[in-house]
């Protein structure tokens, strides 16, 4: 029996933003289990919403909150070892790991090493996303946006220069 | 680290993810078929239990009260009382409690994240109140068991440490109503009291709903 059309509109948008859900999830979680786990949790999320999704909105913008909101509140359970998940395979299967990049490791843990909503500010600034839709994502002003995002990449280029030094 | 090179840096990664990513799109067919269920269960079995366990015992109450009314004698309405009170206290309780649970499942993840994450540990933080509100029945446990037998036959002695005990619940009662709240979440006696790791996710909560009002104000 073929899916519904619904079914296949969100295939179709996961397909298309499965870089962005794996990196929100990597940013959040580490280990691999648990990033497994939070992958699971956002994309059965995002289909529990799938049918309430307001097209005033990007699908990216409806992604990101979900996403952002689902990692944050899985990041601050503490039993997440505990979580019996029910798949055994992966969702989002990763062939060959960034790992090639010495950079990036070391962005993507100073990013690891932000508080959760600034890190949440920084993926979507990195994600090249206007100041208006973090504004919309978040929940704040552009002008809060602008501040913070000056703010946090101060942090990050000490950090750099810290360890270049 | 220049501005332009964090992105550029963030870009071959996304490339880079871009070819080793797969969907496994079997999986994500079995979850549109209901076949899996979240992994963060917002209603525990545990917190099902307690409620179902909450109910039992005011039924259980009740039908006592509706006996001892049946037979009533003058000493039977220290058990009355009491045993009223705390089945007023439990139910207040309890329907506090699926209020909480009905909306924190009500919360939708598709609002903007500072929304979201501020009502989630609002409510996160709001189990306390059920705590407080549980411990105001404790000083009816020290009195349901007055009996003719106390009155006619009771010691000073007896009545001296009954009526400490009484008075030292109703006391420690009122103080934990008053004082066990969030906002005293840094203070020593609070950090001695809910040391447990139930209370530390608590904490953890109250710090963070902190940290969420201060960046809205930054």
């Amino acid at each position: 029996m073929a899916p519904p059309k619904e079914d296949k509109v969100f295939l179709s948008v996961i397909e298309q933003h499965k870089g962005i859900i794996y990196k929100i999830a990597n940013s959040y979680c580490h280990h691999t289990e648990d990033r497994k786990d939070l992958i699971q949790e956002i994309i059965f999320q995002l289909w529990r919403s799938f049918d309430r999704y307001n097209d005033q909105y990007k699908y990216s913008t409806w992604l990101y909150r979900i996403a952002l909101n689902v990692a944050i509140s899985f990041y601050r359970k503490d039993s997440k070892h505990n979580n019996a998940h029910e798949l055994t395979a992966d969702i989002i299967v990763v062939t060959e790991e960034a790992t090639d990049m010495e950079q990036l490791q070391l962005l993507q843990r100073f990013i690891h090493e932000l508080p959760e909503l600034d890190r949440a500010i920084m993926l979507l600034y990195l994600e090249e996303k206007s100041y208006k839709e973090i504004a919309d994502i978040l929940g704040l002003t552009e002008t809060n946006i602008a501040t913070k995002i000056n703010r946090i990449k101060g942090k990050l280029k000490t950090k750099f220069s810290t360890i270049h030094t | 680290m220049e501005d332009i090179l964090l992105k550029q840096m963030w870009a071959a990664y996304d490339k880079k993810l871009e070819k080793s990513l797969a969907l496994n799109q079997r999986l994500i067919t079995e979850m549109q078929t209901q076949k899996v269920r979240s992994a963060l269960r917002p209603l525990k079995a545990i917190k099902i239990v307690a409620v179902i366990l909450g109910i039992i015992w005011s039924l259980f109450l009740s039908a006592l009260v509706v006996l001892a009314i049946m037979y009533m004698t003058p000493y039977s309405l220290f058990f009355i009382v009491s045993a009223m009170a705390v089945i007023v206290i439990t139910v207040t309780a309890i329907v506090v409690y699926i209020r909480q649970v009905s909306l924190i499942q009500q919360i939708d993840n598709d609002s903007n994240v500072l929304d979201t994450q501020k009502k989630l540990v609002r409510l996160q933080l709001s189990t306390i109140s059920i705590v407080r509100i549980l411990m105001l029945s404790a000083p009816f446990y020290t009195t349901f068991y007055f009996n003719k037998g106390m009155f006619e036959n009771g010691t000073i002695g007896l009545w001296v440490f009954q009526l400490t005990i009484t008075f030292l619940f109703s006391a420690l009662a009122i103080w934990f109503y008053q004082n066990a709240k969030m906002e005293n979440v840094d203070k020593r006696w609070f950090k001695i009291i809910f040391g447990s790791s139930e209370w530390t996710s608590l904490t953890k909560a109250q710090h963070f709903l902190r940290e969420i009002e201060a960046y809205e104000k930054e």
